[in-house]
């Protein structure tokens, strides 16, 4: 606990800083906050803020504003952000708001960094811990980061669930199980979908537990858990109920986005699947998806059981990845300046499919070195930059991709490589089965090396490109360039896939089916 | 038995007799400025609600009787319209607006139920069947494009205590395009049948060529004091007809009533109320007009107007000549037409904003009156796929001294559902005199499955007149004009969405499933799998060789097994 005083004292000008940048934003551009609020970079359907302050509106005129299609929020926003005055005329109140839950997120994952458990669990410690950044430097990369600062302004609410699952990891890791799932139930209260990490975090908690008052049946200990959190989430539904009058609100907030009925655009690729969706098989797409989605909870726990904390992570990225997940440029081209035409259009949705099936090459990359337990750094890093990457700049986590995550694989990946031997020293004394006691020589295959070297400069290569896109969208677009950049990126995402085919050809040289 | 029949027959004419008046029909030309001529073809006829109640139509066409009787429809009223009415040349509006619908089809009526399901359930019924009566899709008004007015409408009729069961509904059709297969049953509901009478003028081909036209279906019961209540069906048709259009290949400044309609009008309808001149002119006095023979003109002392009575079997027309300018009785422009009124009202409504996510709508409402206030209900009816932002409706006065604040009195505003229903805004406001209101706020456009999207996706949707109903004033000493209530529609809009590739959903599907597919299964494949050295699992053969060396493997080890 010490420690985190220490912290507070440490970051306070840290925190200081980034919160009169944000202030200053506010104060010297005031017509930026209402221009990032419309961007779907910032906000979705369901967490726009220029929504909720329709839903406030309608909420203080005394009609539903759930007997509307336009307010997807939980209910109770509306008599907490009422209380505030008018964001139209002093919006300055609001702006603290946001501020404040920022600065709060950015100590909790100042906590979370400082508390070390990426580098060292209960169960695992990595061959590399000293290596890992610290709390204050992580703090500082998420408020500085363009992606935090253009949510605070844009004000989506999806900052307050960031802010509540921030603070259940941090306090699961801090020892305090009981205000983990509190804020865990928060979080599920707000946008429904953290409750998929119930079960990492769950572990997590039980993991570092503190000594004085522990549980030492896991079984015992996930009951607990689970009433920790359907209590206050019964708390809060009881209180919704009480507040609107009726169960209305259910079905518009969370069926909403259970049944993916809004279909306004946003950085995901989902609302455009179901546009196209024929009508006959859209439910069972639906289904589908959740499935999916859900399906790797399970998995995940079990397989990393020794780091709770990275399928927290993996499963925070996932629901980016399928929830939000496209350049923006494509949509700017089509629904801003309606510019796309058949063929260009084609290009642009083949591309973008296939973009959304390049980041799953990382992440199996990433849960590779995971499981091959190599990349300490690597981790706390991914880590880091995924929890500020859904703190609402949702399109950020691509940036991240194009940007971070790539170098990383394949920094980590050679660094892996080359630590074989010290891995294969630490599982030969832990006597894993198979393992036998000669050393083997590895070499770096040329193939995989290129192909790392190639997946990173083309990643560089897309961000300008979308870059390029969202310029050009903006004033006269040419549909021909475009069209021929689309082609070639599509192209390279086919080469990129034969690569990554290629890749795991090479890869399976070191994979076996398990024997026993 | 022949002779009770003898007796009956002559009782019969005497009962008919009675009602014989109950019809009546009348046009009313008024050329307009620019060379334009507005047609009013009225025709009214009543039926006491007994003998309705009987089913004893006479006059009341039995087709549409039928299907009011069966749905309990208490008032109905029906719109065809087409075109926009150009106020700032034309001035007022004919009926003070009260018979115009917006663009498309607009109907509204009054049903007696217990319950809103009822009503609805009535209300669909009856779409359908007018739907089949006047080949329109009315059947299209379904459950995204009612609305349930609160303060727009008020019944035109005289209910007495039904009143409290009874429910509004109002729906239209914006895109719905009027043309001769509406006018046709139209046509059919009148005595004569389009054979005789005014009727007998209309053609389609004339009256869908017009720059704005209107019709209009009026049912509503009236209770005159100390006689028996009487339900009341008023046809309408309002045009304007560009003269130099209508009467091509002609030209030339003289018209005639046969050039502009391409026929003539085939005597009176025999049915028809003979005390009412069949045709009335409101020209000024001092304009010539001559008339086919055996018709009588009638000047109305006030020197705006007169009337002909025809001859119910001869053809009739009247010409207009040119007017001389110059020689012995030279003649003006104030001579040829009578001046329109000043409307109470000027209204616009266009788009704003830019790009094909966000708009905006902006209305602009002139009131031309130097001193009188004008109060009306503003009532928008809007499609759900426009998620209208409430919270940024603005009114922005221009005009008078010092802005008043308060110009929205009342809002009521229900918020549309996803697939469900659509948008009810309805605001109870003032212009004050001289001063013109500009009302603004945002919306959002909504994309669309791609099943829901038009054959003609990219032209756009069409989004309903708003409709206007000016209030009567509350003052003694307010312009006669605006001691009724009076109405008037903005034209319709056409709201572009973004439309997705129709061609490629098996494609979208197919990629996007891929991409599921390749996550899933990469992730299973990792998650299921054991790492370890490459040297330290058994020594992996390629190729054919491998294989057999697998097999002698296998089956030395099931040798062995059986050895042991």
């Amino acid at each position: 606990m010490s420690d985190g005083k220490m912290g507070f004292q440490d970051t306070a000008g840290l925190y200081g800083a980034a919160a009169v940048l944000r202030l200053a934003l506010f104060t010297f551009f005031p017509t930026l906050p209402d221009l990032l609020t419309s961007r779907v970079e910032v906000s979705t359907p369901v967490t726009s803020f220029k929504r909720l302050q329709e839903g406030l509106f309608l909420y203080n005129h005394n009609v539903s504003p759930y007997d509307g299609g336009v307010y997807h929020q939980a209910p109770l926003l509306l008599p907490i952000l009422s209380l505030l005055p008018d964001p139209s005329t002093y919006p300055f109140f609001t702006y603290l708001l946001y501020v404040l839950v920022d600065i709060a997120s950015a100590e909790a994952l100042y906590r979370i960094a400082e508390s070390g458990e990426a580098a060292a669990s209960k169960l695992f410690t990595s061959a590399r811990k000293d290596r890992k950044w610290s709390g204050y430097v992580v703090a500082a990369i998420f408020l500085f980061n363009p992606f935090t600062i253009a949510t605070c302004l844009g004000r989506p609410t999806n900052v307050f669930t960031t802010c509540a699952i921030l603070h259940a990891v941090a306090n699961a890791i801090s020892g305090s199980p009981l205000t983990a799932m509190l804020a865990l139930s928060f979080a599920a209260y707000l946008s429904m979908y953290p409750i998929l990490l119930l079960p990492p975090l769950i572990l997590l908690a039980f993991d570092r537990q503190p000594p004085a008052n522990q549980i030492p049946s896991l079984r015992q200990f996930t009951g607990t858990a689970v009433l920790a959190v359907m209590a206050p989430l019964s708390a809060l539904f009881a209180a919704s109920y009480i507040l609107t009058g009726s169960w209305e609100f259910i079905p518009s907030t969370y069926g909403i986005q259970l049944t993916i009925t809004d279909l306004t655009p946003n950085v995901g690729l989902w609302w455009y699947f179901f546009i196209e969706m024929f009508d006959s098989f859209r439910s069972f797409f639906v289904g589908v998806f959740w499935l999916h989605l859900s399906s790797y909870v399970g998995g995940l726990s079990i397989r990393i059981r020794s780091q709770p904390l990275a399928v927290i992570t993996i499963l925070l990225a996932s629901t980016i990845l399928y929830s939000a997940f496209l350049g923006p440029a494509f949509y700017y081209l089509w629904i801003y300046a309606g510019s796309g035409n058949a063929n260009f259009f084609y290009a642009i949705t083949e591309a973008s499919d296939l973009r959304a099936s390049f980041p799953t090459v990382l992440f199996l990359l990433d849960l590779f070195s995971i499981l091959k337990h190599a990349p300490t750094i690597f981790l706390a890093d991914l880590l880091n930059n995924n929890l500020s990457s859904t703190s609402g700049a949702q399109a950020s986590f691509s940036i991240f991709c194009n940007g971070n995550i790539a170098p990383n694989i394949v920094i980590e990946e050679r660094k892996w490589l080359v630590g074989w031997k010290t891995r294969r020293q630490e599982s030969w004394e832990q006597g894993l089965p198979g393992v036998s006691q000669t050393n083997p020589t590895v070499v770096m295959d040329p193939k995989v090396q290129n192909f790392l070297k190639f997946s990173v400069i083309l990643h560089m290569l897309r961000l300008s490109q979308s870059s390029y896109l969202v310029s050009n969208a903006c004033g006269e677009y040419d549909a021909n360039i475009a069209f021929e950049t689309s082609i070639a990126e599509v192209q390279e995402q086919a080469d990129n896939l034969l690569g990554r085919l290629a890749l795991e050809r090479r890869l399976r040289h070191y994979v076996l089916w398990d024997t026993s | 038995m022949r002779s009770f029949l003898s007796y009956l027959i002559p009782l019969l004419f005497l009962v008919f007799d009675v009602f014989a008046s109950d019809y009546h029909e009348q046009l009313n030309l008024k050329p307009l400025p620019q060379s334009s001529l507005l047609a009013s073809f009225n025709f009214r006829s009543n039926t006491t609600l007994t003998q309705f109640a009987a089913h004893n139509f006479r006059y009341f066409p039995r087709s549409l009787g039928q299907i009011l009787q069966h749905v309990g429809t208490r008032e109905l009223h029906l719109r065809f319209s087409l075109g926009r009415w150009d106020a700032e040349s034309w001035g007022a509006r004919p009926w003070d607006g009260t018979k115009e619908g917006g663009t498309g089809v607009e109907l509204w009526a009054w049903l007696e139920a217990d319950t809103e399901e009822e009503a609805d359930h009535k209300w669909l019924t009856l779409t359908n069947a007018l739907s089949g009566l006047f080949c329109a899709s009315l059947n299209f008004i379904d459950e995204t494009r009612t609305t349930r007015p609160v303060m727009s409408f008020r019944p035109e009729g005289d209910h007495g205590p039904a009143i409290d069961r009874m429910h509004l509904l109002h729906g239209v059709l914006p895109h719905e395009i009027v043309c001769t297969e509406n006018l046709t049953p139209f046509l059919k509901l009148l005595p004569c049948k389009g054979k005789a009478g005014i009727s007998s003028l209309l053609d389609g081909h004339k009256l869908f060529d017009a720059t704005w036209q209107s019709m209009a279906i009026d049912i509503r019961p009236l209770c005159p004091p100390g006689q028996e209540c009487v339900l009341q069906i008023e046809q309408t048709i309002d045009m304007v007809l560009d003269i130099e259009r209508s009467k091509r290949p002609r030209a030339g400044e003289e018209w005639s009533l046969d050039q502009l309609f391409g026929k003539y009008l085939k005597g009176t309808c025999p049915l028809t109320d003979p005390d009412v001149p069949p045709v009335c002119i409101q020209v000024p006095e001092r304009r010539d007009i001559f008339s086919t023979g055996g018709a009588v003109e009638i000047k109305n002392p006030n020197g705006l107007s007169r009337c002909y009575q025809i001859s119910p079997e001869r053809d009739f027309s009247m010409i207009l000549p040119r007017m001389p300018r110059d020689g012995d009785n030279p003649k003006t422009t104030a001579d040829e037409h009578v001046q329109p009124g000043t409307p109470l009202l000027y209204a616009e409504r266009s788009f704003t904003g830019h790009g094909q996510e966000r708009g905006g709508v902006q209305s602009i409402l002139t009131n031309p009156s130097p001193d009188t206030e004008v109060e009306f209900v503003y009532m928008e009816s809007l499609p759900w796929f426009m998620r209208v932002y409430l919270h940024t409706l603005k009114a922005r006065v221009e005009g008078t001294s010092g802005a008043k604040d308060d110009l929205i009195e009342e809002i009521y505003y229900r918020p549309a559902l996803d697939r469900a229903r659509g948008t009810q805004l309805e605001l109870r406001m003032r212009v004050p005199p001289a001063s013109t209101v500009f009302l603004t706020y945002d919306f959002e456009k909504s994309v669309l499955r791609y099943t829901e999207y038009p054959p003609d996706a990219n032209r756009g949707f069409d989004v309903a007149a708003s409709i206007i109903t000016i209030l009567p004033s509350t003052s003694p000493n307010a312009p006669p004009t605006l001691q009724k209530t009076s109405n008037l529609r903005t034209t319709s809009l056409l709201l572009s969405l973004p439309t997705p590739d129709f061609s490629m959903p098996y494609n979208v599907i197919i990629f996007t499933s891929t991409a599921i597919a390749l996550a899933f299964g990469g992730l299973y494949n990792i998650l299921v799998r054991r790492f370890v050295g490459a040297d330290e699992g058994p020594e992996e053969v390629g190729g054919l060789r491998g294989k057999i060396a697998l097999l002698v493997a296998k089956l030395k080890s099931v040798t062995k097994g059986k050895v042991d």
